[in-house]
């Protein structure tokens, strides 16, 4: 564990840039004001635990704090990716392999605002360019963000179809959703074959049993 | 013969009923330019010892706090954040100039609602028993009088289970630092007060009571003979500055 002073010392700039950016998105700050006070622990695996304390104009970030979480989420940093992306917060929650102990609703709120966070830019960079630089420069960035997105997906669509369809590396999704559901199929049918079998089986015994004490009473 | 009794202002014996108001002088000398002076001598580093001792703190929200010699409210100011409107800061300092620079500096800033402003003396502190989940004296310990009859009613006013932390100078635990320490606060700090806030007297005093502060196992001790449990202390930049911690039981 790193000397209190030096976590402090590493947390600093980055709670001081993260709320920078939290003051130019005013719907995430409304959203984070109904859990203002409330502690999150992220335990990180391989990295350590970094706790985020939800205030009502910002967050504080410390490596280290003495007050009970109101909920600790371990995984992997990779984990944690995933869930922010989802659409359906909750279920990507509860998919995924990070653990989540204490207050889920808190958890589900926070991805949805780590998804939903759309800093003004702009705003964030007129006071050192002015106004029509800035503009210019959101401009470009909202265009090569929106260039980057449209390309990661169209990459992620064409290297799933090239494995799926060309290669055949990877069994495509709905093949392999039909195979794993017919071998439930057959796992259910063979559990209920097993479940007549030892039913019969059961009352062949006791006929047997009621057959001897018919031919020799008591 | 009545023989007077003594106690330290600095390097000099004084008569303990004239400490509380030279202490009281400095602190009305150097309120208006605290925070600044603060960072500079500190260089800026007061703001991690802080933000260590908010994060020992264990508060919660809904939490009532008492900052002790809290002057300017560096610590309300964060407190009165975590604990939310359920809960509630009590700033208090016997020192009305420092008191009222750190009001009108949170009130300035909309830290508002939940704090209240208290000029009261730590050793006969206008509180219930058993009121605070937390109290903090950062800074302050080492200018009341009667260091010990401070702790009993902290304590006093402190609920079961409720924490008591203090923040101060202590002694550097490394001799190299020790040796710069000495050096820096006898010969810059007393310069620094000069040019900044126009009072050498007050710095040369901060520096001759930092030395005359008891060193971190005493005032483990002391907290311990107070009547507070599981009491700990964490060094920080080589023990230039103490954070004890202790719990009623």
């Amino acid at each position: 564990m790193l000397p209190p002073m030096l976590s402090q010392a590493l947390c600093l700039p980055w709670e001081t840039a993260l709320n920078f950016a939290l003051r130019h998105d005013p719907a995430t700050l409304v959203a984070l004001k109904p859990h203002s006070g409330k502690l999150v622990c992220l335990q990180l695996q391989g990295m350590g635990a970094v706790y985020v304390r939800l205030l009502e104009n910002g967050v504080g970030l410390s490596l280290s704090n003495d007050a009970q979480p109101d909920v600790i989420l371990a995984g992997r940093p990779a984990d944690f990716a995933p869930i922010a992306l989802a659409e359906d917060k909750a279920a990507a929650l509860m998919a995924s392999p990070v653990m989540i102990e204490g207050d889920t609703r808190l958890a589900t709120a926070l991805s949805h605002m780590a998804s939903a966070l759309e800093v003004d830019w702009e705003a964030m960079v007129s006071p050192m360019t002015g106004g029509l630089i800035a503009h210019q420069l959101g401009q470009s960035l909202r265009g090569l963000m929106s260039w980057g997105q449209q390309t990661s997906a169209t990459m992620m669509k064409a290297s799933s179809d090239y494995v799926q369809d060309e290669v055949r590396w990877v069994t495509p999704a709905p093949l392999l959703e039909r195979f794993a559901c017919d071998v439930d199929q057959v796992r259910l049918r063979a559990d209920r074959l097993a479940a007549r079998i030892a039913l019969l089986e059961q009352a062949r015994q006791s006929e047997r049993e009621s057959s001897v004490q018919e031919k020799h009473p008591a | 013969m009545s023989e007077e009794k003594t106690t330290h202002f600095g390097y000099q014996t004084v008569a303990t009923e004239q400490k509380q108001a030279m202490v009281a002088d400095v602190f009305h000398s150097v309120a208006a330019k605290y925070d600044l002076m603060n960072d500079l001598m500190s260089f800026g580093v007061h703001r991690l010892w802080k933000r260590v001792t908010i994060d020992m703190s264990g508060v919660r929200p809904g939490n009532k706090v008492l900052d002790l010699a809290g002057g300017t409210g560096d610590l309300t100011r964060k407190f009165s954040r975590i604990v939310g409107p359920q809960g509630k800061v009590v700033l208090a300092d016997i020192n009305s100039s420092m008191l009222n620079v750190g009001r009108d500096r949170l009130t300035d800033q909309g830290y508002v609602g939940n704090i209240e402003y208290v000029q009261a003396n730590a050793e006969c502190l206008p509180f219930d028993d058993n009121s605070f989940d937390v109290i903090t004296i950062a800074f302050g310990l080492r200018n009341v009088t009667d260091k010990d009859k401070a702790l009993r009613s902290m304590t006093r006013v402190l609920k079961p289970g409720g924490r008591l932390l203090v923040l101060e100078f202590s002694k550097a635990t490394n001799p190299v630092m020790s040796k710069a320490y000495d050096l820096y606060s006898f010969s810059a700090m007393p310069v620094m007060g000069k040019l900044v806030a126009n009072d050498a007297e007050s710095y040369k005093y901060l520096a001759e009571s930092i030395r005359m502060h008891p060193d971190q196992e005493t005032l483990k001790g002391m907290m311990e003979e107070a009547g507070l449990v599981r009491c700990t202390y964490h060094n920080m930049t080589s023990g230039v500055v103490a954070l004890h911690r202790g719990i009623k039981p």
